[in-house]
């Protein structure tokens, strides 16, 4: 059976892409106040002008958001090589116009960015 | 590894030559635009979507310290029961046999699941025991 997932927030970090999951996320706000910032831990740099999703009472910052509402968005099975990637946050992959999106639990990245140790 | 006769496909990475039990090579393709995955290692170069599974793009010469090229253009897409992934390859030497038992490239890491040196007429090659590699890559590196 495949995995389906019920519309998705694309956003970006630097030159990444990820695709996290409508309903993990209370709100599309501002870049303004404690922000968590992947683009460290991701390899990125972060353009100047963000934006942030909001997630279990904490704000991450990304580039750009775009949302897809589109219910039943097939999920594609992460290959077993990428096993523990972002703390096991990964989900899975969305192919959207062609491109491929790594699909995240905000939530767990979250997790992962605030508990992982520094580098 | 096994010691009977084996037919190994043989392509190169930079420098080195590797090789991969033919009956798990299962094509060879021209590299398409990678989807980066983020907070993967180095060697893990992205992912690709083919005939509905995604793939993901290993670097073999990253993935065990040698110098890098950047030249490839092709990927060797690996199968065995548990996944797949994709070796990138400068060059596609062929099939050719390998004979008898060869030790570990090392005792760690990825070379744990390398075998060599292996004679082959275009040279030298580590032939890679892709069940265990991919056990390995799975495990986090």
């Amino acid at each position: 059976m495949t995995a389906a997932v019920d519309g998705v927030v694309l956003c970006r970090v630097g030159g990444a892409r990820l695709a996290v999951p409508c309903d993990e996320i209370d709100a599309i706000a501002e870049a303004d106040g404690e922000l968590v910032d992947p683009s460290v831990a991701f390899g990125e740099v972060l353009a100047p002008v963000g934006r942030a999703l909001q997630a279990a009472g904490q704000l991450l910052r990304v580039d750009s958001v775009d949302v897809v509402a589109s219910p039943g968005l097939a999920v594609l099975p992460t290959p077993l090589a990428l096993g523990g990637l972002i703390g096991g946050a990964l989900l899975g992959f969305v192919e959207l116009s062609g491109q491929l999106w790594p699909l995240v639990s905000v939530r767990g990245l979250l997790d992962w960015l605030t508990t992982r140790p520094s580098p | 590894m096994a010691d009977g006769p084996k037919g190994h496909l043989v392509f190169a990475c930079g420098s080195g030559l590797y090789a991969v039990p033919a009956e798990r090579a299962s094509e060879v393709v021209n590299l398409p635009p990678l989807t980066r995955v983020p907070g993967a290692g180095p060697h893990l170069l992205g992912v690709f979507a083919h005939r509905g599974e995604v793939l993901p793009v290993i670097d073999l010469a990253r993935l065990i310290g040698k110098p890098v090229d950047e030249t490839f253009r092709r990927v060797v897409l690996v199968r065995v029961p548990k996944g797949a992934m994709a070796f990138t390859a400068t060059r596609v030497v062929g099939v050719t046999v390998i004979e008898g038992a060869l030790p570990r490239l090392g005792d760690q890491g990825a070379l744990a699941f390398m075998h060599g040196p292996a004679r082959v007429p275009a040279g030298e090659c580590a032939a890679i025991e892709p069940e265990g590699l991919l056990e390995f890559l799975a495990r986090g590196r």
